[in-house]
């Protein structure tokens, strides 16, 4: 997890929430996340994609919000910003996650203490109303797709990886380009992602393909063939 | 080196180029206007505008209003090509290529193509797919006579759209009238396999945290 500035923090001073269950942040004045306990960051490692829980602030909270849509998340964004303004002495917010199989999460947020400029923010999940064997849809083991990649389909995903276009990936593998393309969108379907590159980034973090060369072994194939 | 004038103030780029073009608003379109006139009036010239689904349209109707005639003959000829985005990122770069080539197989000696930016919209590539084929397009047009300006407007666009797709993925940069090599153009090789899946939105763990 990368935090924000941390000058002029003493770690010691939050070592009562390192090991509460439940996930507590630090918000410094301009709401950068400066320190989060233990549960935060491993349920942040646990994470494979941005879920409404796993960016539950930060710039990718936003652009979560804006692709999601809904009142829920513009709430949350609106309400941290007020209690870091001064403009509101905290709130506590119970909302479902669609992403997350019915799981519902509390949100408390509150002011510093000693009127420190910054907030406390603390996530709390709560499974029991939720089906008892939801689970996150990143809680798959590395290196498993939600459903088996085909060997050709990681042959195409491979080549995706380097960078390679429908053409070129066609080219490479003696395969004609709409081919290429019904296999491309597979991948895509399997990997639960949104997008070619959003694929090509869960492969490489499940450990599905390898990270592309950078010894220019490959340099050729990886141009666009035009 | 063979050269063609761009915007108002009429300078030269060399062909082929890929250039980013940040301009404000539907009031600054006066250099885009000037790009694609130039075409119109050099009988040897194509024109292709391309943008989401019904923009080359609009593009197409704010240039005839701008000279003031109509340009359907020269649709008929094959030298303006009106195309549209797909969510396919490969089938968008497909459509483009198509898009130049097919007056070239006209016989028209250059192109200019005039394209609007759109991000994260329907009908149009994910914000990451888009900046994967606007960095292949920089290699893909390196052997056609064509000249590329992918219009940002800067009043609509997002910081993510004008830092990693305008900035980064274009080698000539056109702002404020002037031409200038981009010194943050990252090369096309480098930015598919290593900062594509750097970008923010796509970092699992490693997120900035600012709200």
């Amino acid at each position: 997890m990368r935090l924000g500035s941390a000058r002029a923090l003493d770690p010691d001073r939050f070592s009562a929430y390192e090991t509460l269950p439940a996930r507590v942040g630090i918000l410094d004045a301009s709401g950068t996340l400066v320190w989060a306990n233990r549960a935060w960051r491993a349920f942040r490692r646990s994470q494979g994609r941005d879920t409404l829980a796993a960016v539950a602030v930060g710039t990718n909270f936003i652009m979560f919000s804006r692709q999601a849509g809904g009142a829920v998340p513009q709430l949350i964004a609106a309400g941290i910003r007020a209690v870091l303004d001064r403009q509101s002495t905290g709130f506590r917010l119970d909302f479902p996650l669609p992403e997350m199989d019915g799981c519902r999460t509390e949100m408390s947020v509150a002011p510093m203490p000693d009127g420190a400029p910054g907030a406390v923010v603390t996530l709390s999940d709560d499974r029991t109303r939720s089906d008892p064997v939801g689970l996150s849809p990143r809680s798959e083991p590395v290196g498993v797709a939600i459903e088996p990649l085909t060997p050709r389909e990681l042959e195409v995903l491979q080549l995706m990886a380097r960078g390679l276009d429908n053409t070129a990936i066609a080219e490479r593998l003696g395969v004609g380009y709409t081919t290429v393309r019904a296999h491309v969108s597979s991948i895509m379907a399997k990997l639960d992602a949104r997008s070619r590159l959003a694929a090509v980034v869960r492969a490489l973090q499940r450990g599905i393909v390898q990270p592309p060369t950078t010894d220019g072994s490959e340099r050729d194939a990886e141009r666009v063939h035009d | 080196m063979t050269e063609v004038s761009l915007g108002s103030s009429r300078q030269p780029v060399p062909l082929p180029a890929h250039v980013a073009h940040f301009y404000s608003g539907p009031d600054d379109l006066g250099d885009q206007f000037a790009f694609a006139r130039s075409a119109i009036d050099d009988p040897k010239e194509a024109l292709v505008l391309f943008g989401p689904r019904g923009v080359a349209d609009a593009l197409l109707r704010a240039l005839e209003a701008s000279i003031g005639r109509d340009l359907t003959a020269e649709r008929a000829q094959g030298r303006i090509v009106l195309a549209h985005g797909d969510t396919d990122p490969d089938q968008q770069l497909q459509t483009l290529l198509g898009a130049i080539r097919e007056p070239l197989s006209k016989g028209f000696g250059r192109v200019r193509l005039l394209a609007s930016v759109g991000w994260d919209i329907p009908d149009w590539p994910p914000p990451e797919d888009l900046l994967w084929m606007e960095s292949h397009f920089t290699g893909a047009i390196a052997k056609l006579p064509v000249v590329v300006v992918c219009a940002y407007d800067l009043t609509r666009l997002p910081g993510d759209a004008l830092i990693y797709g305008g900035i980064e993925t274009h080698p000539l940069i056109y702002l404020g009238g002037q031409l200038s090599a981009n010194p943050q153009f990252v090369e096309p090789e480098r930015y598919i396999t290593s900062r594509l899946s750097q970008l923010p939105w796509l970092r699992p763990t490693t997120v900035s945290d600012r709200i």
